[in-house]
């Protein structure tokens, strides 16, 4: 009786997660000209009719070139951080650490009017102030994936490179990087989505020319409701899941989220 | 194949003081044991002589060269960690033959020398394997195999053969000992164990409290401790306080309480001073001599069988007394709680301890 209503439990809250997911992902299959639910017919046209709108395709390119180049960019920082607040000995440590985990606590519109207040300032490009915006949304993902796993790796095994005659540079590349692959990994995936699924952030620093994909979904469903935006939701939803799963495979959810 | 001079070494951890002005002189070649409680600062000292920590004060020298600045990477010093330390993404094989990587030796004669190491700790046909697949006790053997295959000039190791069984463990302290001597390596060998200390040194240090207490050959530590602390650390379960009454080339007379004691140890101390007297359990026998030279009469508390010897607790004028006997075949216990019995041990059991 008591698992049977445990079970209930379960497959209620799950139902109540999914079950909005599903809907969208049937309703890109209907035949009908606007979004309807339950679907009547069988078709891929949506997926074709999502595929060959412009402002789809330069969006979804803007989005991933974005995504790509700030988790590029944001690595080498993160890890940087990462060494040094997790190896490091001085003052001030712990609020650095606050300070650059920050902005997955700070409100998104707060930092998105600041950026664009604080760029007009300074006059910076409209395309790079965006990439600086979506770097700094990033950091911190990568930075606490890092921390997660430093925190995890045997400072000894530095110690014997050391004795053995390896140097700090060799020692990091040779001896500790490996270690960190796990995290490094999962920090750059969770970066690639945090970045690509941004709409606050891109909504105040996006401009006409560097509209991203969220903000091309947003417009378009302002002024149509056809189930090509489902169609591209359902794509955006695979992707997600296969990148879980690439997760959940190579290191384990787990291992990514920082436990 | 270096001397190695500690000077007056210290450290702090913060309040904590770790090393209390450490000093010591290790000729090249030289087996030493570090010997010491839990905690006395061992893992330290080894730590500030290969370089990982900085000492707050004195000098390290090799060869009279003095190397308290320089890296550890510089230092050729091999090194084998309490806890093992091996790289988890690499196999055995690249485990042991880092340091020969490092130095730039090409990767045929790196593998045909670590393969040679792992043979010397019995780990041949392990070279593949990665260190997760290994046992605590493997694993310790590969990273014997990884801090000597480059011919380090020290050898510092910290309790190597923590996790091994008997057997194994003295198959390697023969080869341990053949193989420092072969080529000369200084070592020094941190262990808890002091029947290990004594069968592997040169020299045994004896260390309480961040402090070197005593420093000697095996026999020296082992019959000549020079504090109750070493004393009790190379197994002498009785003291007694005593005050001299004379010494000359044959011994010392001692009294102790109402008991008169000789031993065949020359004190180098003025008559009438208070020392304290140790005496080794299976150094006392149970005696059928009613007045032996050395000796005294109690009643049993207590006694315990061990398998190859009793434990006799004997209640007497000295005040507590532990001695142990041989079981031999016989299953009857020698004596029996509430008997009185008379102890007597020799002369030259009897330790006098300077500084209780
Ligand atoms: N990095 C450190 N920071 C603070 N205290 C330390 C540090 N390393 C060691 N200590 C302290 O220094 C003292 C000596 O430690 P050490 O590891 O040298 O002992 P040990 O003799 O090797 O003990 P064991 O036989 O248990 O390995 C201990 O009180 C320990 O808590
Ligand atoms: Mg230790």
């Amino acid at each position: 009786m008591q698992r049977l209503l445990t079970r209930l439990a379960v497959a209620l809250t799950l139902s109540f997660i999914l079950a909005p997911i599903l809907i969208v992902i049937a309703t890109a299959f209907g035949e009908a000209s606007y979004v309807q639910f339950p679907p009547t017919g069988l078709t891929l046209k949506w997926f074709a009719a999502a595929a060959r709108r412009p402002e789809f395709q330069s969006a979804g390119w803007t989005s991933l070139w974005l995504a790509a180049s700030s988790t590029a960019i944001a690595t080498p920082f993160a890890l940087a951080a990462a060494i040094g607040l997790v190896r490091g000995r001085f003052r001030g440590r712990d609020a650095i650490q606050t300070f650059l985990t920050s902005p997955m606590i700070v409100p998104g519109i707060v930092i998105s009017l600041a950026l664009l207040v604080t760029s007009a300032a300074l006059g910076v490009r409209s395309d790079l102030r965006l990439l600086g915006a979506h770097v700094l949304l990033t950091l911190p993902y990568l930075t606490r994936s890092l921390i997660a796993s430093l925190l995890r790796s045997d400072t000894l095994i530095e110690d014997a490179a050391y004795t053995l005659g390896a140097s700090r540079l060799q020692t990091f590349l040779i001896v500790t990087l490996p270690g960190l692959y796990e995290g490094l990994l999962a920090g750059m995936l969770f970066a690639l989505i945090i970045s690509f699924d941004n709409v606050s952030i891109s909504l105040f620093l996006a401009s006409a020319k560097s509209n991203t994909l969220p903000l091309a979904v947003l417009s378009y469903v302002e002024f149509n409701y056809d189930p090509s935006i489902a169609a591209l939701s359902t794509v955006l939803i695979v992707v997600s899941i296969a990148s879980a799963l690439v997760l959940e495979r190579a290191v384990g959810l787990r291992a990514a989220l920082g436990k | 194949m270096a001397s190695l001079s500690i000077r007056s070494v210290s450290k702090a951890f913060g309040a904590n003081k770790v090393l209390d002005d450490v000093s010591a002189e290790i000729g090249t070649g030289a087996f030493v044991t570090l010997l010491g409680p839990s905690g006395c600062g061992k893992t330290t000292l080894l730590r500030i002589i290969a370089g990982l920590v900085e000492a707050d004060g004195g000098e390290i020298l090799m060869d009279d060269t003095n190397v308290t600045r320089l890296e550890a990477r510089r230092r050729g010093i091999g090194m084998v960690f309490q806890s093992h330390a091996l790289f988890p993404h690499m196999t055995v094989l690249e485990n042991v033959g880092f340091g020969l990587r490092m130095r730039g030796v090409p990767r045929q004669e790196r593998d045909r020398l670590a393969s040679e190491a792992l043979a010397l700790v019995h780990l041949r046909d392990f070279g593949r394997r990665y260190p997760q697949q290994l046992s605590g006790g493997q694993q310790q053997r590969v990273a014997i195999a990884r801090a000597v295959v480059f011919k380090p000039r020290v050898l510092l190791m910290d309790e190597p053969f923590g996790a091994l069984d008997r057997k194994l463990r003295e198959a390697l302290q023969i080869e341990l000992r053949r193989m420092t001597r072969e080529l000369g390596i200084t070592t020094i060998f941190v262990t808890h164990d002091q029947g290990e200390a004594l069968i592997l040194s040169d020299r045994i240090a004896l260390m309480q409290a961040g402090r070197l207490v005593q420093i000697g050959t095996p026999a020296e530590v082992f019959r000549q401790p020079q504090t109750r602390f070493a004393a009790e650390f190379m197994g002498v379960e009785n003291f007694f306080a005593a005050q001299i009454l004379g010494s000359d080339a044959d011994g010392t007379a001692l009294a102790c309480g109402a008991a008169r004691l000789l031993s065949r140890v020359q004190a180098k101390l003025p008559a009438g001073g208070g020392i304290a007297v140790g005496i080794r359990a299976e150094d006392i026998a149970l005696s059928d001599d009613a007045h032996p030279v050395n000796g005294t009469s109690g009643e049993v508390r207590d006694v315990v069988y061990h398998g190859n010897t009793w434990t006799i607790s004997v209640s007497s004028a000295m005040g507590e007394i532990v001695c142990t006997t041989q079981a031999g075949a016989a299953a009857n216990p020698p004596a029996n709680p509430g008997e009185t019995v008379q102890l007597a041990w020799r002369p030259d059991a009897v330790l006098v301890i300077p500084d209780p």
